[in-house]
């Protein structure tokens, strides 16, 4: 079931369709799968680390508990910061009318990363929004599936293939001088990885 | 954290082997009970490989026979294993007689946009890109950022970092340029550095584009990465 979202642009209202949108679905995927020495397809489970037991699909219930192993509902969490104290809760936007200001600059956009995407259908698109996307206008969006305590901005644009909503989070990178150097320490080179394993390797065998 | 690095060609034709730092995310918050004790996610047993219908049909070899032991007592519940948590785990190919695989035979297969299976075949490994043999190659191609951002959907971000100061003048003069020209380069593989990028070995294949700012003495470069075009599946058909 597609969900809606509503919107508000100078005081006139706009609903649209959200179809979630991703690689799979515009150039299809591919995936490995392992066969059994008659040729069937395995499934997959998980062994646990003492060996003792085989877990397949539908053996594991993922939960909260509290200290005396009381089951939680999700529902029933509260989210706390670091020092103990509350978070507040922001209501879920479903079936809620979201206003929205006037244009994001571009830099603001590209300082997030996009975590989800939607095509949007239109089910009644305002001429003043429509002209406003038809332009190139970036907006900012209250979106928010379910209640969280965080607030993850939501891109609205179009472009000449339709209108897409984009969930993202912030990058918070920052600029760096002469002196902000990454250290040393943190290099991964795969290049010396292979050699050192190959050098590991022969020094096993020449040992044996 | 071990970072990746990026081989890149700058507009001057010089070239360098730089690092890519991901965006560091904010902390997850803690979460209580309404009483204010303090609440963590865990994995329980419900049941194991040996308590499956297939496993319990295997007994008692009847679903009459099953039906009637159901009913009797409790042979669905491993009392040894159920309510344990699971911890952490190892994933295992399970043959079609319910035991692990010490060695299995991988195959590719191939869905298209619909989840229809299109081809099978033998598996082959696509290296990861990032730092090729030969020199890279500036591929001249530069997009707005008006038309990057309504055009891509940048999934994946890394910024572009200095290990030293001839690598910080290196990034810092391409960071410059991209400023100047208010626009971000496409960063490629091949011999025109035009095509994508795959980030770790089969990974998905990537368009890079690279954004620069600077500030006083100090510069941003960050590259974007998308792995697909805003478009719909109708438009593509």
């Amino acid at each position: 079931m597609s969900r809606n979202i509503d919107i508000r642009y100078r005081g006139r209202d706009s609903r649209f369709r959200l179809m979630p949108l991703d690689r799979k679905r515009l150039h299809g995927f591919k995936r490995r799968i392992a066969l059994d020495e008659n040729g069937d397809e395995c499934t997959t489970a998980h062994l646990t680390r003492d060996g003792r037991f085989l877990l397949g699909a539908g053996c594991t219930a993922d939960l909260y508990i509290n200290d005396e192993g009381d089951t939680i509902n999700r529902s029933e969490r509260v989210a706390v910061d670091a020092d103990g104290k509350l978070l507040p809760t922001l209501p879920a936007t479903s079936d809620r009318t979201q206003a929205i200001n006037d244009p994001v600059a571009l830099d603001d956009i590209l300082n997030h990363v996009v975590t989800k995407v939607y095509a949007l259908d239109v089910d009644s698109l305002d001429p003043t929004l429509e002209q406003a996307l038809r332009a190139g206008a970036i907006f900012r969006v209250p979106y928010r599936p379910r209640s969280t305590y965080a607030e993850p901005p939501a891109f609205l644009l179009a472009n000449e293939n339709g209108v897409f909503l984009m969930q993202a989070e912030a990058c918070n990178f920052d600029f760096v001088g002469l002196e902000q150097e990454v250290s040393v320490k943190d290099w991964a080179d795969e290049t010396d990885d292979e050699f050192d394993f190959d050098l590991n390797w022969e020094a096993e065998h020449a040992a044996s | 954290m071990p970072l990746r690095r990026i081989r890149l060609a700058d507009h001057r034709g010089r070239e360098a082997t730089v690092l890519l730092v991901p965006r560091s995310r904010p902390p997850s918050p803690s979460y209580t009970d309404s009483s204010n004790v303090p609440v963590r996610f865990t994995r329980l047993l419900k049941a194991t490989e040996s308590t499956s219908y297939a496993a319990l049909l295997s007994r008692y070899g009847d679903p009459d026979v099953l039906a009637r032991a159901l009913i009797e007592g409790d042979p669905e519940i491993d009392m040894q294993a159920t309510g344990r948590e699971s911890g952490p785990c190892d994933r295992v190919h399970v043959g079609s007689n319910g035991k692990p695989l010490y060695s299995a035979r991988m195959i590719e297969v191939v869905h298209d946009c619909e989840g229809k299976e299109i081809a099978r075949r033998e598996p082959e490994n696509i290296p990861a890109n990032l730092v090729p043999y030969t020199p890279p190659r500036w591929s001249g191609k530069l997009i707005s950022k008006e038309e990057a951002v309504r055009r891509y959907a940048f999934t994946r971000v890394y910024q572009v970092r200095h290990g030293n100061s001839l690598e910080f003048d290196f990034l810092f003069g391409l960071a410059k340029y991209l400023e100047d020209i208010d626009s971000l380069a496409l960063v490629g593989s091949g011999p025109n550095g035009t095509g994508p990028l795959i980030l770790e070995r089969n990974g998905t294949p990537m368009k890079g584009y690279l954004e620069g700012r600077t500030k006083d003495d100090t510069f941003l470069l960050v590259l974007h990465l998308a792995s697909f075009e805003l478009k719909t599946p109708e438009v593509l058909s």
